[in-house]
C-alpha cells in the first residue's frame, strides 16, 4: 500500500497510521499549496457503533521544509478531543445529524490547530468541530452539508478540514502481496504461468474504504521561504513535505477502571513523505526504526535506494520480460536517479522545464516546485506522462502513484543520469492496471478534493 | 548527583518495549523525594503541573541513569543511592 499498515509496529496502531499524504498547488486557488495526510486506514464503513476517529492522545503534524536540511521549518499540529453528548446511550446517534451541533448525535471530535515557524507556537484555531462519520442515509442525510459546515478559512489565510474522507488510494493489494503478481501480467508471472493463462483483471482493494484526513489550503506565502522571486529554477521555490504522528513516550494503562496515565514528551511513531518509500523500500527490520526519525536522517536508509529489492525482484518475478535491469542490477551500480527523485529532488536540466531538487542532504520528502502551476488536463503519469505539475512533484489525489513507482524502479527514469541505458519495453507498460476511475467516489474538484466518504449503509452494497 | 543527558544513544527499543520497561519500572510519584536533582529537560519550557503524575524509568541500576517523565519532560537522572532504593522498592 502506499503507507497503510506499512511497518510492523504501526501495523497495530491505526490511530496513528499515517496513510497517504498529497501536495499540490491548488489547481482553483494557484496561490496556494493544498496538503492532505490520511491517517486511520482501510476504515470499513460499517464499522459502528464506535465509529472511527482521530486519537486525542496523538499529535498530528504535517511538516514543511523550505531551506534542503530535511528538517521542518513550517510546522502544522492538528490536536484532537472527543466528547460525549449522552452519557447514557451506547449509540453514535439518535437521529439524524443534520448539523454540526445536534444533539443526536452523541460522540463529537474537536480539533486545536498550531502553526510552528521560527521557533514560535501560533494557536491558529481551537474547538473546531470535526464532521461525523457517514453512517447512511437516515443519520447523515445531508453529508456534504456537513462538511462544508466543517470547512473553515482562518483569518490567518488557511483553509482547514479535519474528518472523514473516502480513501482515494487505489491499489491492487491482493495480487501484489502475492509473490508480487501484476494482474495484468500475470501470465508471465515466474510462478503465475503455472495457473494463469491470461491477463487478469485489477482489483482495487482499498475500494469503497475510508480514511481520516487532515487537510489544509495554505497561501504560498507562508510555506516558502523568503526570496525575491520564486521561478520554476529557483531553490525557494521548492517545498518538501511530510507528515507525522506521535505519541506521549509513557503510557500507564488504569487498573480496575482507574484512568490510564501519560506522561512525557511526544515521541514520533509515524512518518510518510514519498508513497511507498517506508513500504516497499526499507527492509522489515528497519521500518519501525524509520518512522521514529526526521527526514534529515535518511542518508542511513540511502543504501536502500539506490539497491533496491524491488528492483532485483522484478527481473526474477518476471523471466525475460526485464533483461536490461537485470543487467543494470548485476552491475550493481547505484540507482542515482532514484536518489534523486526520492531524497533530493530531481536537479534542473535533467527533464526540460523541471527541477525539484532541495541540496546534498538526502531526505525522504514529497518535494513540490511550487513555480509549476497546475495542468489543465492532469496525466495520472505525472512527470513520466509529461504533466510536469503531478508526481514525483509532488502528488496530486488521482496520480497512479504505484504504477509511476513501478516503472521507476524497472528502470524507466535511468536514463535521466545513464543515457547509454535503454530500459526494457515492459519498464514503460509495467502498471497493477488501475486508475483513479477505479474509486467508487469521485473526486472533487475543490477543497478537500478527497471524495465523500462511503456510508456505512450501502458499503459493502447488497447483493445484486 | 551529575546530569548525563546526551552523553549516552538513547537504546534501541521499540515504542512497546519502551512502554513495558518504562511501566515496570514506575512507581508511585507520592513514594519519591527526590531533592537537588540535577536534571536537564528534553523538551525545554513544557510546563508541569504540581500534580501531573510522574513514571520514573530505571534505564541502568547500576549506573544509577535513570529517565523522569513529568508533564510533556523527560528529565534524565543519575543518582545511584536513589536507584538503589528504588530497587529495594520494587524488590529486585
Amino acid at each position: 500500500m502506499s503507507s497503510h499498515r506499512e511497518a510492523p509496529e504501526i501495523a497495530k496502531d491505526p490511530v496513528a497510521d499515517s496513510s497517504d499524504l498529497y501536495a499540490f498547488v491548488s489547481p482553483d486557488r494557484p496561490d496556494t499549496v493544498t496538503l492532505i495526510a490520511n491517517y486511520v486506514p482501510l476504515q470499513l464503513p460499517s464499522g459502528g457503533p464506535n465509529f472511527f476517529e482521530f486519537g486525542d492522545d496523538v499529535r498530528y503534524e504535517i511538516n514543511i521544509d523550505n531551506n534542503g536540511d530535511g528538517q521542518a521549518d513550517v510546522t502544522y499540529r492538528f490536536e484532537f478531543t472527543t466528547e460525549i453528548t449522552n452519557a447514557n446511550s451506547f449509540l453514535y446517534n439518535t437521529g439524524p445529524i443534520d448539523s454540526l451541533d445536534s444533539r443526536n448525535w452523541n460522540r463529537r471530535q474537536f480539533y486545536s490547530l498550531t502553526r510552528i515557524a521560527d521557533g514560535r507556537e501560533h494557536r491558529l484555531a481551537h474547538k473546531l468541530p470535526c464532521p461525523p462519520c457517514n453512517v447512511g442515509p437516515l443519520s447523515t442525510p445531508t453529508y456534504a452539508d456537513l462538511v462544508r459546515q466543517a470547512t473553515y478559512t482562518l483569518s490567518t489565510g488557511e483553509r482547514v478540514f479535519a474528518g472523514q474522507r473516502a480513501d482515494g488510494f487505489f491499489v491492487d493489494l491482493g495480487a501484489i502481496f502475492d509473490l508480487g503478481t501484476l494482474r495484468p501480467f500475470q501470465q508471465l508471472h515466474v510462478a503465475g504461468k503455472k495457473i494463469f493463462k491470461a491477463e487478469g483483471d485489477p482489483v482495487n482493494a482499498t475500494d469503497r474504504m475510508n480514511v481520516h484526513s487532515i487537510a489544509l489550503q495554505v497561501p504560498l506565502t507562508k510555506v516558502r521561504r523568503k526570496a525575491n522571486r520564486y521561478a520554476v529554477g529557483d531553490a525557494a521555490s521548492v517545498i518538501g513535505v511530510w507528515t507525522t504522528a506521535s505519541r506521549r513516550q509513557v503510557r500507564v494503562l488504569g487498573d480496575r477502571g482507574a484512568t490510564d496515565t501519560a506522561a512525557g514528551p511526544f515521541t514520533q511513531v509515524s512518518r510518510l513523505g514519498n508513497p511507498l518509500f517506508n513500504e516497499v523500500v526499507v527492509p522489515m527490520s528497519r521500518k519501525d526504526e524509520w518512522n521514529t526519525l526526521p527526514p534529515s536522517e535518511d542518508k542511513r536508509f540511502a543504501r536502500f535506494v539506490e539497491q533496491p529489492e524491488l528492483a532485483a525482484l522484478l527481473p526474477v518475478l518476471y523471466p525475460d520480460v526485464f533483461p536490461n535491469l537485470d543487467k543494470l542490477n548485476k552491475s550493481k551500480k547505484a540507482r542515482a536517479d532514484l536518489v534523486a527523485i526520492l531524497l533530493t529532488g530531481v536537479p534542473e536540466g535533467l527533464i526540460d522545464g523541471f527541477t525539484n531538487a532541495t541540496g546534498d542532504i538526502q531526505a525522504d520528502m514529497l518535494r513540490l516546485n511550487t513555480a509549476i502551476p497546475p495542468t489543465r488536463k492532469p496525466d495520472r503519469f505525472g512527470v513520466l506522462g509529461g504533466d510536469l505539475a503531478g508526481f514525483p512533484n509532488g502528488r496530486r489525489v488521482a496520480d497512479d502513484v504505484v504504477s509511476i513507482s513501478l516503472r521507476a524502479i524497472a528502470g524507466l527514469t535511468v536514463p535521466l543520469i545513464d543515457r547509454a541505458f535503454r530500459p526494457d519495453a515492459a519498464a514503460a507498460a509495467v502498471t497493477p492496471g488501475l486508475s483513479a476511475a477505479d474509486v467508487t467516489a469521485p473526486f472533487l474538484a475543490a477543497f478537500p478534493y478527497l471524495g465523500t466518504p462511503y456510508d456505512g449503509f450501502n458499503n459493502p452494497p447488497a447483493s445484486a | 548527583m551529575t546530569s548525563d543527558q546526551r552523553k549516552r544513544p538513547w537504546p534501541r527499543l521499540t515504542r512497546r518495549q519502551t512502554l513495558t520497561a518504562a511501566a515496570s519500572a514506575t512507581l508511585g510519584a507520592a513514594a519519591l523525594t527526590v531533592p537537588g536533582l540535577s536534571a536537564a529537560q528534553n523538551a525545554p519550557g513544557a510546563a508541569a503541573n504540581t500534580d501531573d503524575p510522574i513514571v520514573v524509568h530505571l534505564r541502568d541500576a547500576a549506573s544509577g541513569t535513570m529517565d523522569v517523565f513529568v508533564g510533556a519532560s523527560r528529565i534524565e537522572v543519575r543518582d545511584r543511592g536513589l536507584a538503589d532504593r528504588l530497587r529495594r522498592a520494587a524488590r529486585r
